[in-house]
């Protein structure tokens, strides 16, 4: 039975406006099951009802603690990437044929298919721990680590387009997950000396008779403080400040004493001989730093743009707590203003996290070519965000196809599309045969693998204490949706469980016992709800 | 301001609002797409070379010595390039640009930019894309604002398309949102028959009222860009599907979105602004030199391709390509034999109706502003200005938040 039964629950008390010190107000969070798959929504990547109802018998400091602190042992293994120097193939880092040489005019045959198989290589390791990434996303061990790291990796944007050799993107990611909820004073001095990083905004080349300026600024603008809070005088001495960070051939960071201007510099109001550690300080120092922080967080985790107040009473709480993160995440997944009514089921997933929701709750783990594919499809690919300011949030995911878009990728997922050369049609197991070349690639990556109904779903729909198309619906759309169902979607899934089920002549309990038949509409059913408005708000 | 996404968010929920409001209020789908009449205004192709494109190698002043100082590396000879004047060459890779120029079908304008220039690309794009230097804290986009004043009781949807990925702020509004497509072959939701029927209802939805909660108002929100989809994609791909150009188009995406143009322009459809994005140009790097004249390569291709296609044809004269770029890049390359963030650059207008030639004046590359960058001769909006008032016939005051001198682009 569905634990959130027929009422519609909202769990905010307090007035709109209103925001106490959370210490005060906690007791205003009314812990049921919307507060939980709320708080599994934005502290993870959605959750399963059995879950929910593990977190509300938890009760609401203990499950916060276990998302904050993670797990005491982890399966997670960080796998040591594969170094290709390019160089050997005659070819420069960034893959461009180095003088005198041609990576086609190659003499022997063999390098060539040395160099083209270390390609496949390279990107075989990339799509494997995109994989591996998704695959701990849907399993759940470490959700707010996972969450974070998404939420770093687009933050801190690097991109493969840029740095072409995996290697260091992969040790980037790994570092990245590894702190994602640790410290961000210390994310932000390892960034300064990351080497995808450094390749990604031009600084390898940098020295200090000709400073690159692309890491300087993004760094003011994007990663700690936020436009409007320093000049262009600043930027251009801190650019002098970061010479001599590179990018060693071995992938590793090395600083070029040589290249470094350590000249006297003049940055946000204080003259001295700054390196990397003193202009990361110095940026750290400023009181924008922690409001950018605090600003950016708050409102990527909540979907609504934080007040003022707010604002200013995280940023003091990473200030007081010199940039610990767990502190952060303490306080706020035990704020009332979390649980407010504005938050609650009104942020739209990104491609990623709608894959990865999805993904949870089907219990489908989709390999990394398929996960690759996928991201390129809807706009939000791993290691290639659109910019250096990395992803859109709220509503400029809804673009007008995207809702379609994502239909079809979940239809993929779940094996109800597969490949045809001439038009749509249905084949005789239900499978619909489209005529869709950007989803040919994609469907042709699954291999074959299809989406079978969980064993545990099949056994919870079996023990529902009706059966009526009603009774069914309503389990599957609290089971599948992130967010309460409304009754519009409800009479759509009710009205074509009973026409799908007249067509084929089966009653409302008997679908459900026939392997074949119920394999196939529980596919289109999932298929159905996971294109539902309501599908895209968690 | 602080972040421009900050500011976009705040828009989008109360244009949130709003539309759901306007949502509740009328039960009937808001797109209005069944206006079959063909109209023959003007319509105007604005195309965003993102990233910064360098334009001192894109109009060559080959004879300049300062230029010649400032690019060891990068430098184009006169011999390499493709002849305008004595003067000036165009980047090699642009055959196609160059054949309409000698057509009299391209205007060059040279030194484009503004006051106070911004090196940050979104800054410097917002600001092209609001026509102000607030950018978007002064509210809806410059095409935006046109939609708005200019055809602001037209509840036709298709007036303003983007083709491509992310939508342009340009174009965003509050009360008109621009369609944004991709690829054409995409533009179904698939599924069996009874499932696609159940689909077609998944975009309606009761309103709560009188007070709607932010979870109703995005509720409806995704449910009108959803219904949108759902109406647009069903006759937009009729359109792709049955368009037959006169000319090949490359086999690649961006022209792919010329071809759509093409097809939207041949159509029955009403739109007057089309809008698509080339973006890479952001040449920091060593690969500089390479990356550019592939990027310039594949403009060249997509635009010859679509010149050819709609000329001879009643497109042909209903059509003006405007395309810019939110900075040129620094004038002395870097030592990474790439060029950094810089300032004015060069636009472009093409069409039959454009007035050929080199328009404006190029800066000087030695009387640089502190940053070493060219200080522009021409402020972008003077030839927004110009493209509304002599191409669109559209009052550009008001969508511009002031007058700018016009410039004679147009015949």
């Amino acid at each position: 039975m569905s634990i959130f039964g027929a009422l519609a629950i909202t769990c905010v008390v307090l007035a709109p406006g209103a925001s106490p010190p959370s210490h005060h107000a906690t007791s205003s969070i009314r812990w049921d099951a919307r507060a939980v798959e709320h708080l599994l929504n934005r502290a993870g990547f959605g959750a399963t009802q059995s879950e929910i109802e593990r977190g509300v018998a938890m009760g609401r400091e203990a499950l916060v603690a276990e998302l904050v602190d993670g797990p005491s042992s982890t399966s997670w293994v960080d796998v040591e990437p594969t170094l290709f120097r390019w160089e050997d193939f005659g070819l420069d880092i960034l893959q461009v044929t180095l003088p005198g040489t041609s990576y086609y005019g190659m003499t022997s045959a063999e390098q060539v298919a040395m160099c083209k198989d270390s390609r496949v290589v390279d990107r075989n390791q990339f799509l494997e721990l995109n994989q591996q990434w998704f695959a701990s996303m849907t399993a759940g061990a470490d959700p707010l680590r996972d969450r974070m790291t998404l939420y770093w990796h687009g933050f801190f944007t690097t991109s493969w387009e840029v740095v072409k050799r995996k290697y260091e993107l992969i040790r980037q990611f790994q570092w990245l997950r590894r702190e994602a909820v640790a410290n961000y004073a210390d994310l932000l001095h390892g960034i300064v000396r990351d080497p995808a990083m450094l390749q990604y905004l031009d600084q390898t080349a940098s020295a200090k008779d000709h400073p690159n300026e692309n890491l300087a600024r993004e760094l003011f603008e994007l990663f700690s403080l936020g436009e409007g809070n320093y000049s262009e005088v600043d930027i251009r001495e801190a650019a002098r400040a970061l010479t001599g960070n590179r990018c060693a051939s071995n992938g590793s960071f090395e600083f070029l004493a040589d290249a470094h201007d350590d000249g006297s510099k003049s940055i946000l109001g204080r003259t001295a001989n700054f390196g990397d550690r003193e202009l990361v300080d110095q940026l750290l120092a400023q009181d924008a730093c922690p409001r950018w922080i605090a600003r950016r967080i708050v409102r990527w985790i909540e979907g609504v743009e934080p007040g003022e107040e707010r604002v200013a009473r995280y940023a003091q709480l990473l200030r007081d707590e010199r940039f610990e993160l767990r502190p952060f995440f303490r306080t706020l997944f035990q704020d009332p203003d979390f649980y407010r009514e504005d938050v609650v089921g009104t942020r739209v997933l990104s491609p990623v996290e709608y894959l990865a929701f999805a993904g949870k709750k089907l219990g489908v783990r989709p390999n990394g070519h398929f996960l690759n594919k996928a991201g390129v499809v809807l706009g939000q690919s791993f290691y290639a965000p659109p910019s250096v300011k990395g992803w859109p949030e709220g509503l400029d995911w809804v673009t007008n196809d995207a809702l379609l878009r994502r239909g079809n990728v979940l239809g993929a997922m779940l094996g109800v599309l597969e490949v045809g050369v001439n038009e749509t049609a249905i084949a005789d197991d239900g499978t619909t045969v489209a005529n869709a070349p950007d989803l040919e690639t994609l469907i042709r990556t699954l291999d074959g693998e299809r989406y079978e109904p969980r064993a545990e779903l099949v056994a919870s729909l079996k023990a529902l204490t009706a059966h009526d198309d009603r009774s069914i619906a309503a389990f599957l759309l609290e089971e599948w949706l992130p967010s309460a169902p409304t009754p519009e979607s409800t009479r759509l899934v009710v009205d074509w469980l009973a026409k799908e089920r007249d067509r084929r002549g089966m009653s409302e309990r008997g679908w459900l016992d026939d392997a074949a038949v119920r394999s196939t509409m529980l596919r289109r059913l999932a298929h159905l709800v996971f294109s539902l408005p309501e599908a895209h708000l968690g | 301001m602080t972040d421009r996404r900050i500011d976009r968010r705040e828009v989008l929920v109360s244009a949130t609002a709003g539309l759901a409001a306007a949502a509740c209020a009328s039960k009937a789908p808001k797109t209005a797409l069944a206006k079959p009449a063909v109209d023959t205004g003007r319509a105007l192709l604005v195309l965003e070379l993102f990233g910064g494109n360098d334009g001192l190698s894109t109009l060559v002043p080959h004879q300049d010595d300062a230029y010649q100082r400032a690019r060891p590396t990068l430098r184009l000879e006169r011999a390499a390039t493709l002849e305008l004047n004595a003067e000036r060459g165009m980047h090699p890779t642009l055959e196609h640009l160059h054949r309409l120029y000698h057509d009299g079908r391209v205007a060059a304008i040279e030194g484009v930019g503004m006051p106070a220039p911004s090196y940050s690309h979104f800054r410097s794009q917002e600001i092209w894309h609001t026509a102000r230097a607030e950018g978007r804290t002064s509210g809806p986009g410059w095409l935006a604002r046109v939609r708005e004043n200019a055809w602001g009781d037209d509840d036709d949807r298709m007036l303003t398309i983007h083709v491509g990925g992310d939508m342009p702020y340009s174009l965003w509004s509050e009360r008109h949102p621009a369609v944004s497509i991709r690829v054409a072959s995409e533009l179904e939701w698939l599924g069996s028959d009874t499932q696609r029927d159940a689909f077609a209802r998944a975009a309606d939805g009761e309103c709560a009222e009188p007070e709607p909660t932010r979870r109703d108002r995005m509720l409806a929100e995704v449910r009108s860009r959803l219904r949108d989809s759902q109406v647009a994609a069903a006759r937009l791909r009729r359109i792709f599907d049955d368009y037959r150009p006169r000319a090949e188009y490359p086999a690649e995406p961006f022209a792919a979105a010329f071809r759509a143009v093409a097809a939207m322009l041949n159509s029955d459809l009403r739109t007057r602004v089309y809008s698509v994005v080339l973006s890479n140009f952001d040449t920091h790097g060593a690969v500089q030199q390479a990356k550019h004249a592939r990027l310039l390569a594949q403009l060249d291709r997509a635009l010859g391709a679509f010149f050819a296609d709609v000329r001879g044809t009643a497109a042909d004269e209903r059509i003006a390509v405007l395309a810019w770029s939110e900075f040129g890049r620094r004038v002395e390359e870097n030592v990474s034999h790439g060029t950094d963030h810089g300032a004015a650059g060069p636009a472009f207008l093409i069409g039959s109706r454009v007035r050929g030639g080199l328009h404006g004046a190029h800066p000087s590359l030695t009387a640089l502003d502190p940053n070493g960058n060219l200080v522009h001769t021409v402020d972008f909006r003077r030839v927004y200005a110009t493209t509304l008032e002599s191409w669109l016939g559209v009052e550009s005051r008001d969508v511009l938040g002031g007058g700018y001198e016009p410039m004679p682009l147009f015949t």
